[in-house]
């Protein structure tokens, strides 16, 4: 009976204990928070190594280290869920959560990591236009549309020195969805040359655009808006056979945010027309007009 | 023994009491808590809501997700993986409420909803949306108003008179805000000019939602108070109601048209006239334009680029009265989330809440006097309170003044009729259909056969949108 008693009485104040947020050790103070360090936001270098759990520490309020408890959580493919290891050849923003649960006592971080663009190479209008370095520099897919409209890229990514993408054209636009690269500098009066290699596994006509994406209405800033509707687009159709297109076109005015977007929706109209589809070797140089 | 007895409840009431039951209307619990949130809207006006959010509420802190991105299929995708990480959003919106309840990523909040006092004030047809057998799986969080873009200085240019039996003009030439279904037709058909050998003449009478007429989701409603979008009674679809043929039939009939009252053009006639391939509202060449109240920049668009003046007109009416058409965003709780109670509040402050809407004018004022102070022009507001709150929409007409013709469809907001794009279950798919190519009763061949054929295609559109609708969610009645 007195045994029960104790026990009944250990149980309790453990339930007090724990429900009430704090972790009782005998040895020492009990825990009330966990505080986890070195988890600011980063920005790591194109190709550096880097690995989301250097660094990062838990220390509890009673002085004791939880590190060994960390876990993270991301929904990044960039990052090894085993080791840590960040591919570091994918710029663009990830995110990670930290995790340390002791008991009742719960700390969660979330931590921004830019893994940032390569440098761009002196002298070239156009970068990572052989696609070496990845998708790098190449926007994220801008389908920013809802996919009743725009379509979307069920891959997007370079294999075998390509760039290969799955393109669902299940839009009603024949610029969405899109990728492209913005930042080019194109000066008032010169002309330009723009080439490309590309098959699809479809024969397909692709859409071209030369201008600057806005952040608002709108929306985007034709550099060809002086042409008809008809002639603001370079309209290839691909075949089965990788092949090289050009189109060449001048500039109306000096712009250095703008650039060119390639757009996979419908064509003919409005026949969306779902295909695989590989780039490679774009290049854009300044000709004699 | 008494003394035994005795001492259980104590410490059942210290366990209780001293841990802090919490309240979502109070939210007294001061506890440290974290959560997350995800949405597509402007990111630092997000995060200018958020640290208004975490001064009320000290004691928790939002992390505004930088990593839960895109729109549509790929926000949603990013929504799952989130899911399977076990690092889902607290709070998130969404495009299609069926699919992120199938996925089980949502949380029944009706028990928060329907002790909430600001729920109370959501306008009736606007509160129906997110609710499936009983149980509430997302919060409607704005809504857009769906009406007509009209250039008024083609309207003054074109001089048009009330014609008895045709349509009503007022003082300053301009259709009268009241007009019906019936005036709209006629108006868009006088107005147009289709002058392609001189350009500079060319009026296009109106241009359309999306490529085509939204006719029969939107007239059937304002025939009947009963009656909602596209016909939906809570329950199913009526695609053979004497109203839906109607309109459908003068949607067909619209989309036939070549002749410049729509736009909707002779593949020659659009090669060879360039002021066709442009974006006809803010290029000046249509007098209307079917529009979504996101467009509204588009005003300030025309009147720097084109130096005409837009308005906004309510969407025609028809018999049974004025009920707004509107589009709806939603948002939904995790869930996976700890913190339901806190979650619900970030929710409501980010959405339709009453003080959320107030830190929102805040932020959305502080930032127009900032574009004044710059000489910019100020973008109006574009989305809109889905619940009567006479303080916030006070300041509302404030953020939207000098757009002609918006104030009559505020005067009746509380009628509004919302879309079902987002959130009813099969709709989407059902729409899927009509547009396959595959499908004999698709879209492109009942445009090809005509205004009579369409009593045929409502019956098997009947059909095939009851199956659709029966696969899915039950929506509330």
């Amino acid at each position: 009976m007195k045994n029960l008693k104790i026990s009944l009485s250990v149980t309790l104040a453990a339930l007090l204990l724990t429900a009430c947020g704090s972790v009782s050790n005998s040895e020492g103070p009990a825990l009330t928070t966990i505080t986890l360090g070195g988890v600011g936001a980063v920005e790591v270098e194109f190709e550096a190594p880097f690995n989301v759990m250097t660094g990062v520490t838990a220390t509890g309020d009673n002085n004791q280290d939880y590190t060994n408890l960390i876990t993270f959580a991301s929904i990044s493919p960039a990052l090894n869920k085993d080791t840590g290891v960040l591919d570091t050849t994918k710029p663009g923003l990830l995110v990670v959560q930290y995790n340390v649960t002791v008991g009742s006592i719960v700390a969660r971080q979330f931590r921004n990591i830019t893994v940032l663009q390569p440098e761009a190479v002196v002298g070239e209008m156009l970068q990572n236009g052989d696609f070496s370095l990845g998708t790098a520099v190449w926007n994220a897919p801008a389908n920013g549309y809802l996919d009743l409209y725009g379509g979307r890229f069920n891959t997007f990514e370079v294999i075998n020195g390509e760039l290969r993408i799955d393109v669902v054209a299940s839009g009603t636009n024949p610029v969405f969805p899109r990728f492209g690269q913005m930042n080019i500098p194109f000066l008032q009066g010169k002309t330009y040359e723009i080439s490309f290699d590309a098959r699809s596994s479809v024969s397909r006509i692709i859409s071209m655009q030369m201008g600057r994406l806005l952040p608002a209405a709108p929306w985007f800033d034709d550099f060809l808006e002086q042409f008809p509707m008809a002639e603001r687009f370079f309209r290839p159709t691909l075949t089965t056979s990788m092949a090289t297109y050009t189109y060449t076109f001048t500039m109306n005015k000096n712009d250095i945010e703008g650039g060119i977007l390639f757009g996979f929706g419908t064509v003919a109209g409005d026949q969306p027309v779902n295909a695989v589809i590989h780039i490679d070797n774009i290049e854009i140089v300044e000709v004699s007009a | 023994m008494n003394k035994k007895i005795v001492i259980l409840p104590i410490f059942l009431g210290l366990v209780v009491t001293g841990c802090g039951a919490s309240s979502a209307s109070t939210n007294q619990n001061t506890r440290p808590i974290s959560l997350s949130y995800a949405d597509w809207a402007n990111q630092d006006v997000n995060q200018k809501l958020i640290d208004a959010f975490m001064a009320k509420y000290p004691n928790i802190d939002v992390e505004l997700r930088q990593d839960i991105t895109g729109t549509g299929n790929t926000f949603t995708g990013n929504l799952n993986a989130a899911a399977q990480a076990g690092i889902l959003p607290d709070v998130f919106a969404t495009d299609n409420v069926p699919t992120v309840i199938k996925a089980g990523l949502t949380l029944d909040i009706a028990p928060f909803w329907d002790e909430d006092p600001d729920a109370e004030l959501v306008y009736d047809n606007i509160a129906l949306a997110g609710v499936y057998d009983g149980k509430r799986y997302a919060m409607p969080s704005f809504q857009f108003l769906k009406g007509i873009l009209i250039n008024l200085d083609i309207f003054e240019r074109a001089d048009l008179q009330t014609e008895a039996e045709r349509y009503r003009i007022d003082n300053d030439g301009y259709p009268m805000k009241d007009w019906t279904f019936q005036e709209f037709i006629n108006i868009a058909e006088d107005i147009t000019n289709f002058d392609l050998v001189n350009p500079q003449n060319l009026v296009v009478g109106t241009d359309l939602w999306y490529g085509l007429p939204d006719f029969q989701q939107v007239w059937p409603t304002m025939e009947n108070a009963a009656t909602q979008y596209d016909t939906f009674d809570g329950t199913g679809f009526n695609y053979t109601s004497q109203a839906w043929i109607e309109a459908m039939q003068e949607k067909v009939r619209f989309a036939n048209l070549r002749d410049g009252t729509v736009s909707i053009f002779n593949e020659e006639d659009y090669d060879d006239t360039p002021e066709l391939q442009t974006f006809l509202i803010t290029s000046g060449y249509a007098a209307m334009k079917i529009e979504g109240s996101w467009e509204l920049p588009r005003i300030k668009e025309a009147k720097e680029d084109g130096g005409f003046d837009l308005g906004f007109w309510p969407y025609p009416r028809g018999s049974a009265g004025f009920f707004p058409p509107t589009i709806l965003d939603f948002q939904a709780i995790s869930s996976q989330t700890d913190y339901p109670e806190e979650a619900y509040l970030l929710a409501k402050w980010m959405t339709y809440g009453r003080d959320g809407w107030l830190a929102r004018l805040d932020i959305m004022e502080e930032q127009q006097a900032a574009d004044i102070d710059e000489g910019l022009t100020p973008n109006y507001l574009d989305r809109y309170p889905t619940a009567e709150y006479p303080e916030v929409w006070d300041r509302v007409y404030e953020l939207v003044e000098g757009i002609e013709g918006i104030d009559a469809i505020f005067e009746n907001i509380e009628n509004s009729k919302p879309d079902l794009d987002k959130w009813l279950p099969g709709y989407i798919d059902f729409w899927a259909w009509v547009y396959n190519p595959e499908n004999p009763w698709n879209w492109m061949n009942l445009a090809t056969a005509g205004p009579n054929a369409v009593p045929t295609y409502a019956a098997e559109w009947q059909k095939q949108i009851t199956l659709f609708l029966a696969q899915g969610l039950t929506p509330a009645s």
